[in-house]
């Protein structure tokens, strides 16, 4: 009588990333080999192991081989390396935070009121706009080499972002949606939880995915410029002292952290909120 | 139930609704029809509550509250079934979740009662909206062209689903369709509207015994004369 909207049955994937809409999934059973995750990791073995041979092969001045690089992380780890990871992380921790509760703010309302959006926008165009270098130097000199002008260098360029698209994520709001909640008459709170804010989740999460990528760039160059620690700072020292080693020891660090956040809360929390897509 | 609207207009110079009056007895089905574009789905809003800027009045609106089944099922979809039903339930409910089952077993649904909206067809998504609607515990239930989109056997599959339904927990149906035969099928009476503005042209009272399909042959007996009185406004439609 009724057929169903989709022919096929769905296959759920028992492994990989949330993301991956691959053909993979229509393999009856992945060989080991297939797994997304050793891929990722092969292919980072792959370039180090080309690295590795470069090195070996051509004997360059100015690039150490990895195993050099892994071994200086390992003696920088007993030294101050933990110190200054944790300042930078602190300050990517409140950029990002209060860069996302603004943005998230400014691109709600501009996103629900045309007045405000007609008179915000010309000056969200020029924030999205100005140079991150700029912000970072005009924060400095207004108000001093401190952490307040720090992180508000870091929110200064973030937020507009955020704002930009959340804007898009407010005008997505279905507004049948929105009637049903009135029709049924539900509690404000209910219709926020369970009937707009679900709309707005993969607005917020791609927000915080691009946000994350972009703010702890910028928190490097702001510690470059003008504070007394972090990794940027260490990575300003390293660059006078020409030590190609411990610039390298320090960037793997610091990456292997934020894919860890990316890895291990972005897209988990991805796969939670957007699970009903999938089912 | 009583509805008046004296005059509904969304540009002073051309009216929506004007003089529109009638009323609902306690578990009655009242159908409106008319063409398409005059009007009915403004009006159902109005009963309904989303639209106030009208001139006019509703009155002697029964304790519980005023249902509305949209011509879309408009589930949301980040929700299961079971959620989508318990999401309308009053805060007050003892027990909103064996309800909610109860219902989803009514409408033929129970094995679907953690699927997602995506993953239902059609006539199931109907069902589920059907359920929530029941969920709500309407006294006036409007409904706008509810079944439209499903195929025949579907549509009169889920028309007797809802009057099994009305018979566990009367309620009366204002019921919104372009098709007179579905009209004549569903209701106790039929108004027959004009657009622009829209009125009511006609009153016919349906006392022809139930269960009726369709394609009965009194049905066709019904709706003959009325298809000869008013032809512009009931083979308006693309469908006929």
């Amino acid at each position: 009588m009724m057929s169903p909207v989709t022919s096929q049955p769905y296959q759920k994937p028992s492994f990989g990333n949330g993301n991956s809409v691959s053909g993979e999934l229509n393999a009856s059973t992945p060989h080991w080999y297939q797994l997304p995750v050793l891929k990722r990791l092969a292919s980072v073995c792959l370039l180090l192991a080309f690295w590795q041979v470069c090195v070996v092969a051509f004997n360059p001045a100015l690039l150490p081989a990895p195993t050099d690089v892994f071994s200086r992380l390992g003696s920088e780890l007993q030294g101050p390396l933990l110190y200054h990871l944790g300042q930078t992380l602190l300050r990517v921790g409140i950029a990002f935070s209060i860069a996302m509760v603004i943005g998230i703010a400014i691109g709600l309302v501009m996103g629900h009121s045309k007045r405000v959006d007609d008179w915000a926008d010309s000056i969200l165009t020029l924030m999205l706009n100005v140079p991150a270098l700029v912000t970072i130097i005009l924060c400095f000199i207004w108000f001093g080499l401190n952490d307040i002008a720090a992180i508000l260098a870091v929110v200064l360029n973030k937020a507009p972002n955020v704002a930009v698209t959340l804007r898009e994520g407010a005008r997505a709001v279905d507004s049948k949606l929105m009637e049903v909640a009135k029709v049924y008459q539900l509690s404000p709170l209910r219709t926020f939880s369970k009937v707009y804010l679900p709309q707005l989740y993969p607005y917020v999460i791609a927000a915080a995915r691009g946000g994350l990528a972009l703010v702890w760039k910028i928190v490097l160059v702001v510690e470059l410029i003008g504070c007394s620690n972090g990794v940027g700072f260490q990575l300003s020292t390293y660059f006078q002292l020409f030590d190609i080693t411990a610039i390298l020891a320090y960037t793997l660090a610091f990456v292997s952290i934020v894919y860890g956040i990316e890895a291990l809360v972005l897209r988990p929390l991805e796969k939670r909120v957007s699970g009903w897509r999938q089912r | 139930m009583r509805i008046e609207v004296k005059l509904k207009a969304f540009e002073a110079a051309t009216p929506l609704i004007a003089d529109l009056n009638f009323s609902v007895e306690e578990g009655e089905i009242v159908a409106l029809i008319g063409p398409s574009g005059a009007g009915k789905s403004t009006l159902l809003n109005i009963i309904a509550g989303l639209d106030t800027d009208y001139d006019g009045n509703i009155a002697n609106v029964p304790e519980r509250p005023v249902g509305l089944m949209f011509q879309e099922a408009r589930l949301m979809p980040w929700l299961t079934a079971l959620e989508n039903i318990t999401l309308v339930a009053p805060a007050s409910h003892p027990d909103p979740q064996s309800e909610a089952k109860k219902l989803l077993s009514l409408v033929g649904l129970e094995k679907d009662i953690n699927s997602y909206p995506a993953r239902l067809s059609g006539g199931m998504a109907k069902r589920l909206a059907l359920a929530r609607a029941m969920m709500f515990n309407p006294g006036v239930l409007l409904m706008d062209e509810p079944f439209s989109s499903l195929d025949a056997p579907a549509a009169e599959s889920l028309r007797r689903l809802l009057l099994t339904l009305k018979k566990e927990k009367p309620f009366s149906i204002i019921y919104v369709t372009h098709d007179l035969k579905e009209a004549v099928t569903i209701a106790d009476r039929v108004l027959i509207l004009d657009a622009k503005p829209m009125t009511i042209v006609h009153q016919e009272i349906i006392s022809l015994p139930r269960p009726r399909f369709l394609h009965d042959e009194a049905v066709n007996e019904v709706c003959k004369p009325l298809y000869n009185a008013f032809p512009a406004l009931l083979y308006g439609d693309t469908d006929r």
